[in-house]
């Protein structure tokens, strides 16, 4: 496939506040701060800004930005839907936008006070549950890791999977973070005992299983690759980025169509990652997985092709996740132990695994996947050096 | 610590005219699932087109009520009031004999679950307005 965004737009410059469980600032301001590190470790300026790009499920709004930080040149914004599955999104909109000429230096930010604001694992609680909520809070399906338990028993019916085999994802995302001083949870360590002797919240899942809830912001500075080069920092060029809806599709809760087992969203965005890069799964070299509950990990792990399906738990046991791995995953320590900020903050290592700054350095990396959301209308990208 | 926990009754739906019918018959104790008049696919949630051949010509035909266990799921920690005091208590999906499945509550001890259990559907009567799916093991 011909595909006319590859290698033609890099991410030149990220920039993140601290991951916290309380900032103590408000979601504006934690935004202009990681926006304001991502343009200067460009060597850019908010008048370089032509074109913003968030999350539908963002709290600042881009005219915040825009007022904050005296932007006047703003030719083209886009609000990328489906909340976790957005952020890739955000770099293939943005990628587009320096693309076809309509912009030459794109922000894409996320900004969280999720663990001190509203917390999305809470419920809201509204008088009444719409759309396909409706069908499952009467019973007591209420938060997203009740909605994916359904998901994860479903893995050990039909594959035989075992928490025991579960548990090498938190634990190397942990055993991750506990390298990277940025992470939440670098401190604290995990070991296979606590994973097992846990208690099970949303049957058959463990608290270790859920992502963190955060306080924070991220963003990137995506410009033309010829651009990227003379800039102050390294490029990490977009090899491939795209969006994946699947059929059929809810949110976090696909129950009524097809497997419990496969991400059809998943599967939809792979088979074009695949065409649009030229590259199969054997190229990766590094890969940041959306964290968000252990079983939908294995899930992705298979639908990106990584292994075939029912043999992800075999897979991350057998050794292939670590940091010497055949694919290292979760290189800060992934949602469940850098900090979530709804799966962006997985961008930022994808991007520092090119560079060669992670605290889990790979060796050598040619190719750096992020994924976002499985479970949602979702995205993907291969970032490359 | 001690903090009250606010007085809140069942989560209950919001509905639209696309859904309220299938609602309302389950008040009547009657399971209906939509169904394309064209291609005769049976399809939940209820929707405006049928995906499979994309006609509008949809209606409502009584479903059996049985079909066998999916996937469930056993809360052990509830976020909301109501559930608070019915933890632990379970959550199943259960594969009708149509095909569709249904997110339901069941009448069965927890370590009873496994995949293929049979069951059927009854009806739990919230309020004036509301009747949910409670199913029950066959035997
Ligand atoms: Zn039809």
């Amino acid at each position: 496939m011909n595909d006319q965004l590859k290698r033609k737009t890099a991410i030149a410059g990220i920039g993140t506040t601290e991951y916290s469980f309380n900032s103590g600032r408000s979601e504006q301001r934690l935004a202009i701060e990681a926006i304001n590190q991502a343009l200067q470790e460009a060597g850019l300026t908010p008048d370089d800004v032509d074109g913003l790009v968030n999350s539908d499920y963002e709290a600042t709004n881009q005219v915040d930005v825009v007022n904050a930080m005296g932007m006047q040149n703003i030719a083209s914004f886009a609000t990328i839907p489906h909340g976790g599955g957005s952020p890739c999104g955000a770099i293939a909109h943005a990628a587009m936008m320096v693309a076809s000429g309509q912009c030459k230096c794109v922000v894409a930010y996320r900004s969280m006070n999720e663990r001190s604001g509203h917390r999305y694992g809470s419920p809201e609680i509204p008088a009444r549950y719409d759309w396909v909520y409706g069908l499952h809070a009467p019973y007591g399906l209420i938060v997203p890791a009740e909605w994916v338990a359904m998901h994860g028993r479903r893995r050990m019916i039909e594959f035989g999977e075992t928490r025991e085999q579960w548990a090498q994802v938190p634990l190397t995302c942990r055993a991750n973070a506990n390298n990277n001083p940025a992470a939440l949870l670098h401190e604290k360590k995990l070991t296979l005992e606590d994973y097992l002797n846990a208690p099970i919240l949303a049957d058959p899942l463990c608290r270790y299983d859920y992502c963190l809830e955060t306080d924070g912001a991220v963003a990137l500075v995506i410009t033309s690759a010829e651009k990227a080069e003379s800039l102050a920092s390294t490029p990490a060029y977009i090899h491939a980025a795209v969006q994946g809806m699947g059929h059929q599709i809810w949110y976090q809760s696909n129950y009524y169509g097809g497997s419990l087992t496969t991400g059809s969203e998943n599967v939809a965005a792979a088979k074009q990652l695949w065409a649009k890069s030229g590259l199969t799964p054997r190229n990766i070299d590094v890969a940041q997985i959306y964290d968000h509950f252990t079983p939908a990990v294995l899930t992705s792990l298979e639908d990106y092709g990584f292994c075939e399906k029912g043999d992800a738990g075999g897979f991350v046991s057998d050794g292939n996740i670590g940091p010497d791995g055949e694919l290292p995953i979760n290189t800060a320590g992934g949602l469940q132990a850098e900090g979530y900020i709804h799966g962006w903050n997985l961008i930022l290592e994808a991007v520092r695994q090119i560079r060669g700054t992670s605290s889990n350095q790979v060796r050598d990396v040619e190719f750096s996947l992020v994924t976002s959301c499985c479970g949602a209308p979702t995205s993907a990208a291969i970032l490359s050096r | 610590m001690s903090y009250e926990i606010p007085e809140l009754g069942r989560p209950l739906p919001k509905l639209n005219a696309d859904t309220e019918p299938w609602w309302a018959a389950l008040k009547r104790h009657q399971l209906l699932v939509q169904t394309c008049s064209d291609c005769e696919m049976a399809i939940h949630p209820p929707r405006p087109m049928c995906p499979n051949c994309r006609s509008m010509e949809l209606s409502w035909s009584p479903s059996s009520g049985k079909g066998s266990v999916y996937s469930w799921v056993i809360i052990n920690r509830a976020f909301h009031p109501y559930f608070m005091e019915k933890i632990p208590f379970a959550v199943v999906l259960v594969e009708m004999e149509d095909g569709t499945r249904l997110v339901g509550s069941i009448d069965c001890e927890n370590d009873q679950l496994e995949d293929g259990l049979p069951v059927e559907v009854t009806f739990d009567d919230v309020d004036d307005d509301f009747s949910m799916l409670l199913f029950r093991v066959v035997r």
